[in-house]
């Protein structure tokens, strides 16, 4: 049997006295989009910055594609992709140029470049500046620039927040995509309907600890609930007012 | 990695070219230095160089950096398999390169007589180097742009004002040698076959290093760390530290003793001890005081029976391309500009030295200046006085002129 892409076993994190992860541990297996569900402040965000490597923890196992996330290493990096939610593209470049700004770093060829534009339809504003684009379409180009390299991990965090149904239509579709290419996903998203539509097996994320997880439809069952939402407001519901 | 620096080179002069803060830097610059080029005809290698040096070697890669944290796109770099040092070079290369040629050009326009080409282009180089690590340093603790300018202004006038006030209080000139300006002024001054400019050199090479290790693990430091905040950590006290001791060092090596009043077979004389030399002082007849005005020694002699009678000897340092007769029609000019002023000139030779006389009348007061030159030193000497006396005057004159002969 293969070992799981993400192996992560009791992941600890503080920040001063504040204890941010206690215990956390998740495995996610090649080829899954695994939804990682929190309410503000569970850690989610400290978690992701973790498994992509820009902050230490102690752990007992922290192996993402078979190597250690941190210290930085170039052949980590080399397999995983990042769309932060802050949309971080180079606002005074074009599309191109923020593209072929990262294929140059990623030392991929302009054919690339080309490709990934082709893919998602970003032909028609080649030569807009990143700063002149709609929500919806800066997050498609933080896709494309994320999935250049064609990593084995891609991390989205809050992959369609902000953006209208028709934009965020077209980033599930990407992402559906992804998936049947192999591509091993990880999202953090506070739309459930989404998870649900998207995601293989979901973890929810409580005070530092995953107190639920496995795959939509069983715990839709186990719970007696018709929406992911209802389960997500059970468990996080009280311990978060 | 060559390929990756290049790929960053690009990006940052790309960005320099479509940022209003950069460009507004830049365009300040040399808007200013032109104005005051009109304004003011002589300008001080202290106030342009410093200007330039600062505000585009400082500012621009500090508002960047700042502007890059705060909206994570150097969070983005950090995702792809480059190293931090990387990054640090990529935008220290663009950034050192433009402030480069702009204080280069500057340099070459108004202070090309003063300056030597070769120890300033190498310690231009540096110093924008160090410019622009400081910039970078900054940025990456500063959470927000506004404290890139809280922090760029008092830079600019800590760097700018002890070195302007150079030698006007002791503590002032202390506090000037352990800025890296200080050093970088010293060295474009200074021959480039020369101890003294090694040693200037030196200094500000010792300035940059610390502060690109500095920078280098300040960036680990704070783009690893959530919100990318700053906390002061060992790393950083290395740094304060190792400042202090080149600063100290600084201080030791480059603090001149003023002169010494020597007595020598029942004559005074003003020793310099560090330019080997002695001038007379007459006791009796003056007080004596001295301080330092950019750099150089300005040598006060009081009359003890007239209190407004004065001589001033200002020192200054002459390089290579510089003569006497520059500086004299230099300032026959100036004087041409007032039409209430009748002035004549004239040189003429005492001891071994030609000297230039000018001397010019006002409504309010008359002025004879002197002016000599001896080795690589221009002497300006300076009597003012109201001559009602002719006897007075005459005595003054052949003090000055006792000076002027004793000047080896």
């Amino acid at each position: 049997m293969t070992q799981p892409i993400i192996q992560i076993s009791n992941i600890q994190k503080s920040y001063g006295d504040k204890k941010v992860l206690k215990g956390l541990s998740l495995n996610v297996e090649e080829g899954e989009i695994y939804g990682f569900l929190g309410p503000n402040g569970a850690g989610k965000s400290t978690t992701i910055r973790i498994l992509i490597g820009l902050t230490d923890c102690q752990s007992d196992k922290l192996k993402l594609a078979g190597l250690k996330p941190f210290p930085r290493n170039t052949d980590f990096l080399k397999q995983v992709g990042v769309v932060q939610e802050s949309q971080n593209l180079y606002e005074n470049f074009t599309v191109f140029e923020n593209l072929k700004l990262f294929a140059n770093l990623l030392e991929l060829n302009l054919e690339r470049v080309s490709e990934v534009m082709n893919e998602l339809n970003l032909n028609g504003h080649k030569e807009t500046k990143a700063k002149e684009l709609s929500k919806g379409f800066k997050q498609r180009v933080l896709i494309a620039r994320a999935f250049l390299h064609e990593p084995k991990i891609l991390f989205l965090d809050e992959p369609t927040s902000g953006l209208d149904p028709i934009a965020a239509d077209k980033v599930h579709r990407f992402i559906k995509e992804l998936k049947k290419r192999g591509t091993t996903i990880f999202i953090t998203s506070h739309f459930m309907e989404e998870v649900e539509e998207l995601c293989d097996r979901v973890g929810f994320l409580r005070d530092g600890v995953i107190v639920e997880e496995g795959v939509p439809q069983d715990l839709l069952q186990k719970y007696s609930a018709k929406r992911l939402k209802d389960i997500f407001l059970e468990i996080m519901g009280e311990g978060n007012e | 990695m060559n390929n990756i620096i290049k790929t960053l080179f690009l990006k940052e002069l790309k960005d320099f070219f479509r940022h209003p803060q950069s460009l507004t830097m830049f365009s300040m610059v040399l808007a200013m230095n032109l104005l005051l080029s009109f304004a003011i005809g002589e300008l001080f290698v202290e106030m342009t160089v410093n200007m330039s040096l600062v505000m585009i070697g400082f500012y621009c890669p500090a508002f960047l950096t700042t502007e890059e944290k705060e909206k994570k796109t150097l969070t983005s770099l950090l995702l792809t398999p480059i190293s931090i040092r990387q990054i640090i070079l990529g935008r220290a290369s663009l950034y050192a390169l433009v402030t480069f040629i702009v204080t280069m050009g500057i340099i070459l326009i108004f202070h090309f007589k003063e300056t030597y080409l070769i120890s300033s282009i190498l310690t231009i180089a540096l110093g924008s180097l160090f410019f622009t690590m400081l910039g970078m340093g900054v940025g990456l603790i500063a959470k927000k742009q506004s404290e890139v300018s809280a922090i760029g202004t008092v830079l600019l006038l800590f760097m700018f004002l002890p070195e302007l006030l150079y030698g006007v209080k002791p503590l002032i000139s202390k506090v000037a040698l352990t800025i890296p300006i200080h050093h970088i002024l010293g060295a474009i001054r200074e021959p480039f076959i020369s101890i003294e400019f090694l040693k200037y050199f030196g200094f500000t090479l010792l300035f940059t290093l610390a502060l690109f290790f500095w920078v280098r693990g300040l960036a680990s430091d704070v783009l690893l760390t959530e919100n990318n905040n700053f906390k002061f950590k060992g790393r950083d006290a290395i740094f304060v530290s190792s400042l202090i001791v080149i600063a100290g060092s600084s201080i030791l090596l480059f603090s001149e003793p003023m002169a010494n009043i020597v007595k020598i077979e029942n004559r005074t004389y003003l020793d310099f001890p560090y330019r080997s030399f002695k001038i007379p002082y007459n006791e009796e007849r003056y007080e004596f005081k001295q301080k330092k005005v950019l750099r150089m020694p300005l040598l006060t002699y009081k009359r003890r029976d007239n209190e407004k009678v004065i001589i001033r000897v200002h020192l200054k340092k002459m390089s290579g391309g510089e003569d006497l007769s520059f500086h004299v029609e230099k300032y026959k000019e100036e004087l041409a500009k007032d039409k209430t002023l009748k002035f004549e000139s004239n040189y003429k030779i005492i001891g071994k030295k030609k000297v230039s006389v000018i001397s010019y009348e006002a409504s309010q007061s008359e002025v004879t200046t002197l002016h000599f030159v001896m080795k690589d030193v221009l002497i300006r000497l300076d009597p003012r006085m109201k001559v009602k006396n002719p006897d007075l005057y005459k005595s003054l004159i052949e003090d000055s002129e006792e000076v002027i002969r004793f000047w080896k």
